[in-house]
């Protein structure tokens, strides 16, 4: 042990940059999702509003913007006309995602090391819900 | 480097603690409340019964979050740390989180200084109901350590419920310069009074046995050798010299802390180096193994920044005494001025041994030393300002050399009045003492 080391308990974690990368990754796919029943055009404005919005969404994670981001996404689910597809078990997934994950970044902040032990209830939860809330809507999906 | 033990003298150590006890509202709350009321409206007002579907996980996943809080948290983190420690010798703080049993995760921000200045948090979970992270301090260089503040945070439910911030200051701890042990020579005796672990050629009450002689009116009974007089038929007594005291008094000039790189002296005059030796580092390391070696010897040692003179400390003996000298060594900064004070005898005592440490970059300090010389103080002098690395710069090179020109003229005069002009050397230190003693007995005895 050298000086600055630090001794913890378990020697598993992850870092505070690994949960925003997740963060990130998870409102892109919010966003594509909620636009993919219109068709994702990959034209660069598109790319770099995409990019814009992910980026303040994990800056601003303690703020005001992920509601934002989730107000938008719905409004653009609304608007690319989703109806009862599969995109809106993903979308409705995913949302939940980014509201958990922005949820932990509020409190942690990026240059934390996480004990692994420490998400563990957040884990357990997003798979009770994966496996309470999806299923049911995707059935629901499937018989209309 | 043999850094001196201080185990048994270190005061106990302090503990600060930090306490999260109510839970404030989050982001992550309002988020959750505001996506269900916009999503269910939305879909009433748009008439799309689908869209309120996208409400589903979070409003199931909001559920089983809001249902995990357990009231409100009593989290505790406590620090644990020491108030000193060794030079160059391991220091740990321990952090102990406890009450985890009503939150789901506990961020602890760790003091910044601890970690060589970057900031680090640390996410802790609820395995056991109480966690303890332990941090290794930087002790390489003595001195005074800020390390900052140490903050709590306590979460739950996916961020639904936190609490704030809450930081406990850790205080300042002194690393202690650590010392080399001199094979030192022994220091000249100062018979002030008759105690002391030095032997003298003055007849007196003391321990150290001179001659064997006859009984005369005045001689106490107790100092009758019954043995010889048995034997030789009258009465004799021992003949004893007097026990006395070696003193030396360590003197520092604290107002410069110059590197070996000339060219950064304008700027280092107000700071102390962190990553190369400068004229203090040597000047405290030089002080602290004179004060180890002579208080081993069980020499009354004395300390005096000449430039603070309330950073003094009356000479005395023991392992407290060495103590006292390196807390006071470690606290060291520059500033203050050379006033020209006078010496008390109880600080500077006369015919005890002075040794000042100094660059000797102004005439202030040297005509100082040259008054304590002059009032019959056995006055070395010591040389603490690294080798120095001349500029680049022709004008630079030959301003710094008329000022190392000076300061070799100083040396000189000093020199010159009867002060002993050396460089820190442990090596040296003790034969430049002994050849010392040589030359004032050489002295005595052509007076």
């Amino acid at each position: 042990m050298t000086a600055g080391d630090l001794r913890t308990t378990s020697r598993q974690a992850i870092s505070g940059r690994t949960l925003r990368l997740l963060l990130a990754a998870a409102t892109a796919g919010l966003i594509l999702s909620a636009r993919a029943p219109a068709g994702i055009n990959v034209d660069p404005v598109n790319v770099a509003l995409l990019l814009a919005v992910v980026t303040v969404t994990v800056r601003l994670a303690a703020s005001a913007v992920p509601t934002g981001v989730g107000v938008i996404a719905v409004m653009v689910a609304i608007w690319s006309g989703i109806g009862f597809s599969s995109w809106l078990v993903l979308t409705a997934s995913l949302l939940y995602t980014v509201h958990l994950l922005a949820g932990l970044c509020e409190v942690i902040p990026a240059t934390a090391r996480i004990e692994r032990g420490a998400l563990r209830p957040s884990l357990i939860r997003w798979i009770q819900v994966q496996l309470a809330a999806v299923p049911p809507l995707a059935v629901l999906v499937a018989l209309v | 480097m043999r850094p001196s033990s201080t185990k048994g003298v270190l005061p106990p150590d302090p503990v600060r603690t930090a306490r999260a006890t109510r839970w404030r509202p989050t982001w992550t709350q309002r988020r959750a409340a505001v996506l269900l009321v916009f999503i269910v409206a939305v879909s009433l007002v748009a008439g799309t019964p689908n869209v309120a579907l996208l409400a589903l996980p979070l409003a199931v996943g909001s559920a089983l979050a809001w249902n995990s809080n357990a009231g409100q948290p009593d989290v505790e983190l406590r620090v644990e740390f020491a108030r000193m420690a060794e030079q160059a010798l391991p220091s740990d703080v321990a952090m102990t989180v406890s009450g985890l049993d009503r939150a789901e995760m506990a961020v602890i921000g760790l003091p910044s200084g601890m970690l060589d200045g970057r900031p680090r948090t640390l996410v802790l979970g609820p395995q056991h109901d109480a966690e303890t992270v332990g941090v290794r301090l930087n002790t390489a260089q003595w001195g005074i350590h800020e390390y900052g503040a140490a903050g709590l945070r306590v979460a739950s439910g996916d961020g639904l419920f936190a609490t704030d911030i809450e930081r406990t200051r850790v205080p300042p701890m002194r690393v202690l310069p650590s010392a080399q042990v001199l094979a030192a020579a022994e220091l000249p005796a100062r018979s002030a009074g008759q105690v002391g672990a030095h032997r003298t050629r003055r007849p007196g009450d003391g321990s150290e046995l001179l001659d064997v002689r006859e009984f005369r009116p005045g001689d106490r009974i107790r100092r009758i050798d019954w043995r010889v007089s048995a034997r030789r038929g009258e009465l004799h007594v021992r003949h004893t010299a007097i026990d006395a005291d070696a003193e030396l008094t360590i003197c520092i000039d604290s107002r410069h802390d110059l590197g070996p790189v000339v060219a950064d002296w304008p700027e280092r005059v107000h700071g102390v180096a962190e990553s190369e030796t400068s004229s203090l580092d040597i000047a405290v390391t030089a002080a602290v193994t004179l004060a180890t070696t002579y208080t081993r010897l069980g020499d009354r040692v004395g300390f005096v920044d000449l430039a603070v003179a309330r950073r003094a400390i009356h000479p005395g003996s023991g392992r407290r005494q060495l103590m006292r000298i390196r807390w006071q060594l470690a606290g060291m900064t520059t500033g203050g001025s050379l006033s020209m004070r006078s010496f008390d005898e109880a600080t500077l005592p006369r015919g005890a041994v002075t040794v000042v440490l100094s660059p000797f970059m102004d005439d202030q300090v040297t005509e100082l030393v040259g008054r304590l010389a002059g009032t019959r103080r056995d006055t070395i002098a010591v040389d603490v300002l690294p080798k120095p690395e001349l500029p680049s710069e022709r004008h630079e090179r030959a301003a710094a050399r008329l000022v190392l020109a000076e300061r070799s003229a100083r040396l000189s005069w000093l020199a010159r009045r009867g002060v002993l002009v050396t460089r820190w050397d442990p090596a040296l230190f003790g034969a430049l003492i002994r050849e010392r003693q040589r030359q004032r007995h050489r002295h005595r005895r052509v007076a």
